[in-house]
């Protein structure tokens, strides 16, 4: 391995208090390390220099990515790089897995979480984030729906929960707890729904109030990095936002951090019909601020993508509503899950409210508790950070697209976002890129430059104690100067020259499995797997690495 | 280098052993030429000749059957193929002509927008289609076989028009919703979900899902659609 000097860059490294300052950064054997001996110098003079960035939540690998693909050839006959010194990169929004790594590097950023995993075909899923070059990468099993979470939630058994948890996180090599939908894709398989955090879910005694706060209460105990990472009820429809803020009070009743929910925008609708729906983002942002929660954005980006969630009673609404394909997948006692395409049109109001809302979360939430996503691709393609980050950072861009792209003007009156003046600062951007999510994730060495911190590093060729105008702004996001990953040079000006492969982070927590002895037993005899085939090995993954709590 | 005023002969210096991708249109000397995945210059497989007679034109001498994309969204001149040619002729056409004297593989007139198709002997499969997972086919524009043609016929089809003037295969007008089929021969299923537009055949399968209206078959019904065939032989 090279060592590298990048001399004279302008930092930004909010972890350390740095906003642009001119320093020296010194890569040694993947480290980020004090002073070496440097084969290499990069003259980052002019440029800024920041950690590699994390997404928190792009689903990238697994069957429903997979399934995706299969039903829109359409998006995947678009030729992004051909083989040659690189594998061949193909994909409109959706992408095969050398693309997703390589699109990532292109724009600085270094790790990616796959967001919704069932840990029947966990396997599959690693299968695929092997197959994804350069970033570090992992997967959060889904427990939203599971029977056996049902029945632990019931009992308000945190013990037995905390069991199951940390043995299905070690079987899938997971890295979290990941709820979609609580109780709703169960009642899904009876062509149900549930509609409220304190309806019961049908068939078991719980509520989606009580399976959330006991895995709340679970993720804590158990130490994990990463806590409860929720996709809430009444998803992507007018009043989510009341369920949303419920959620909210739940968390706020436990009195400590531990819920992070998913791509808020989705989730914020006020108004009882599409025809008078609109923005709770305003409401909504306050509540986050003040009380121990974080979001990311899930923006939404106009043009065509293919949705896909573990929520299939949401993907079946969609439908009706898109006419167009639809998958719809049942997973055993576990989850479920459905896949639409669509297209987000600027002149559709609600589009346009979705579009707005968004932003307005990136506008208003503290940057400690925002990430920046697009629920990948549910909300548009993960390609498009740098252009939100424009317009985050920039009120002109944002009068600009409105105008030349038509967003349609009811959302002068169902959003807030006409009236906020903030810019973000580059200070700010950094923050919801690199700080927030990887604190949220609990990964220590990454999101900063502090000495021993892993080596993912980008550097974009602009002064970000000068900021230059958006369209330059946004220039240079698309075309990091560099991006470092893991001590190696992966791109220089927007372009691919090497790769290499990331790691696979995945929590062991401490496990008990014989307090659930009984339970996994009885549930087992209904698998379609026996349980000594059931999950994945450590050794079938190409660089695992375990974070043990 | 620009065209627009002049014949292009075009002949290939020997037989392909793998398919050739060229995307050869009227108005432009510069195609772009793909052996496998390579680009290579035209001259490495064609012998190419401009006459100035200010016709804005391009002859194909010789065997296009392994040369695939001839005339991909060509917007206006005239393309006259001596011989057979490969798949993916006419694909996304939005204007002009091209003619075909022998035989056309799978693939004409692919998602075209308008112009004209003839072939005077047979074609293959999925003539005016749309690509795979998309939603529209054909959307205008004319595709004239002389001869006989393949499986599907006009899937997804929304305008246009395309007539077969022998028999057709299986799976005509699929999906299809506007726009016109006219198969004088016979042809085998037909009207599988059709949403709408014309089908005129000598006799075909017709789906069971048609309803008889007069002259004229209506459906399908199993999608509420509009679509009506008429076949010749029983009227
Ligand atoms: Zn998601």
């Amino acid at each position: 391995m090279t060592s590298i000097l990048i001399k004279n860059g302008i930092v930004v490294d909010p972890e350390q208090n740095i906003n642009g300052e001119k320093m020296d950064i010194y890569i040694k054997d993947g480290k980020i390390v004090d002073e070496c001996k440097a084969d290499k110098v990069i003259d980052a003079n002019g440029m800024t220099v920041v950690a590699g960035g994390i997404d928190i939540h792009a689903h990238i690998a697994g069957p429903k990515v997979n399934a995706g693909r299969a039903m829109r050839p359409e998006d995947m006959k678009h030729v992004r790089m051909k083989s040659g010194k690189f594998r061949c990169a193909m994909g409109g929004v959706l992408l095969t897995c050398p693309s997703i790594g390589y699109e990532y590097a292109r724009m600085g950023y270094t790790t990616a979480i796959e967001p919704a995993t069932p840990t029947l075909y966990a396997i599959h899923t690693h299968e695929e984030l092997d197959s994804i070059p350069i970033i570090d990468k992992a997967a959060l099993p889904l427990f939203g729906n599971w029977h056996l979470t049902f029945k632990f939630a019931a009992e308000k058994d945190v013990e037995k929960m905390k069991s199951f948890v940390a043995w299905a996180i070690e079987r899938a090599k997971g890295y979290g707890i990941k709820v979609v939908n609580p109780g709703g894709v169960e009642a899904w398989m009876y062509g149900k729904n549930v509609h409220s955090l304190n309806e019961c879910i049908p068939g078991f005694e719980a509520t989606p109030a009580e399976v959330l706060t006991t895995l709340m209460k679970a993720s804590i105990e158990l130490n994990l990095p990463h806590k409860v990472h929720v996709h809430c009820n009444n998803l992507g429809v007018p009043g989510s936002a009341e369920t949303t803020a419920e959620t909210i009070e739940l968390a706020k009743k436990i009195g400590e951090y531990c819920l992070h929910i998913t791509h808020i925008q989705f989730n914020s609708y006020t108004g009882d019909t599409w025809k008078n729906m609109g923005s709770g983002a305003e409401e909504l942002a306050k509540l986050i601020n003040d009380n121990p929660v974080t979001v990311d954005m899930g923006q939404v980006i106009f043009g065509h993508t293919t949705t896909m969630t573990a929520d299939g009673p949401f993907e079946f609404a969609l439908f009706k509503l898109a006419k167009s394909k639809w998958i719809n997948k049942d997973v055993e006692i576990e989850t479920g899950g459905g896949i639409v395409p669509i297209t987000y049109r600027a002149k559709s109001a609600v589009n346009a409210v979705q579009w707005a809302t968004g932003l307005e979360f990136g506008l208003l939430v503290d940057p400690d508790k925002i990430v920046i996503s697009t629920d990948f691709p549910n909300g548009g393609p993960f390609t498009s950070y740098p252009y939100i980050i424009t317009l985050l950072m920039s009120k002109k861009f944002r009068e600009k697209e409105i105008e030349e792209k038509g967003v349609n003007n009811y959302i002068e009156k169902a959003t807030s976002l006409l009236s906020i003046e903030t810019e973000r600062t580059f200070y700010d951007i950094v923050k919801m890129t690199r700080t927030t999510p990887a604190r949220i994730l609990g990964l220590k060495n990454k999101g900063n430059l502090k000495v021993g911190a892993d080596a993912d590093v980008a550097i974009y060729p602009f002064n970000c104690n000068d900021m230059p105008d958006y369209e330059r702004i946004l220039k240079a996001l698309e075309n990091p100067a560099y991006t470092i990953k893991d001590g190696e040079i992966v791109v220089k000006d927007g372009e691919i020259v090497s790769e290499n492969w990331g790691k696979t982070f995945w929590v062991k927590a401490k496990e008990q499995s014989e307090v659930i002895e009984e339970e996994l037993e009885s549930v087992f005899k209904y698998y379609t797997v026996s349980r000594g085939n059931y999950g994945v090995r450590e050794e079938w993954i190409r660089r695992a690495e375990a974070i043990r709590v | 280098m620009g065209g627009g005023n002049l014949t292009i002969v075009i002949k290939p210096k020997r037989e392909f052993e793998v398919c050739v991708e060229a995307e050869i249109v009227p108005g432009k000397t510069d195609f772009k030429v793909y052996l496998g995945k390579e680009v290579v210059p035209i001259e490495e497989l064609f012998y190419v000749e401009n006459i100035d007679d200010g016709e804005d034109r391009i002859l194909l001498q010789g065997d296009f059957s392994r040369v695939k994309w001839i005339g991909k969204s060509m917007k206006g001149g005239e393309i006259i193929v001596e011989g057979n040619a490969g798949m993916h002729l006419g694909s996304f056409m939005e204007g002009g002509r091209i003619i075909v004297k022998g035989n056309a593989d799978d693939w004409i007139g692919g998602m075209m927008k308008g112009g004209e198709i003839i072939v005077e002997g047979n074609a293959g499969n999925r003539i005016g289609c749309n690509y795979w997972g998309e939603s529209k086919g054909m959307e205008g524009g004319k595709i004239i076989v002389k001869g006989n043609a393949g499986n599907y016929v006009g899937e997804k089809m929304c305008g246009g028009e395309i007539i077969i003037e022998g028999d057709a295969g299986d799976f005509i007008g699929t999906e299809m919703k506007d726009g016109r089929i006219v198969i004088k021969g016979k042809a085998g299923y037909t009207g599988w979900d059709m949403k709408g537009g014309e089908i005129l055949v000598g006799d075909c399968e017709l789906s069971p899902s048609f309803v008889k209206e007069g002259e004229v078959f209506k459906g399908d019904v199993n999608v509420k659609g509009n679509g009506s065939v008429k076949i010749l032989k029983i009227n």
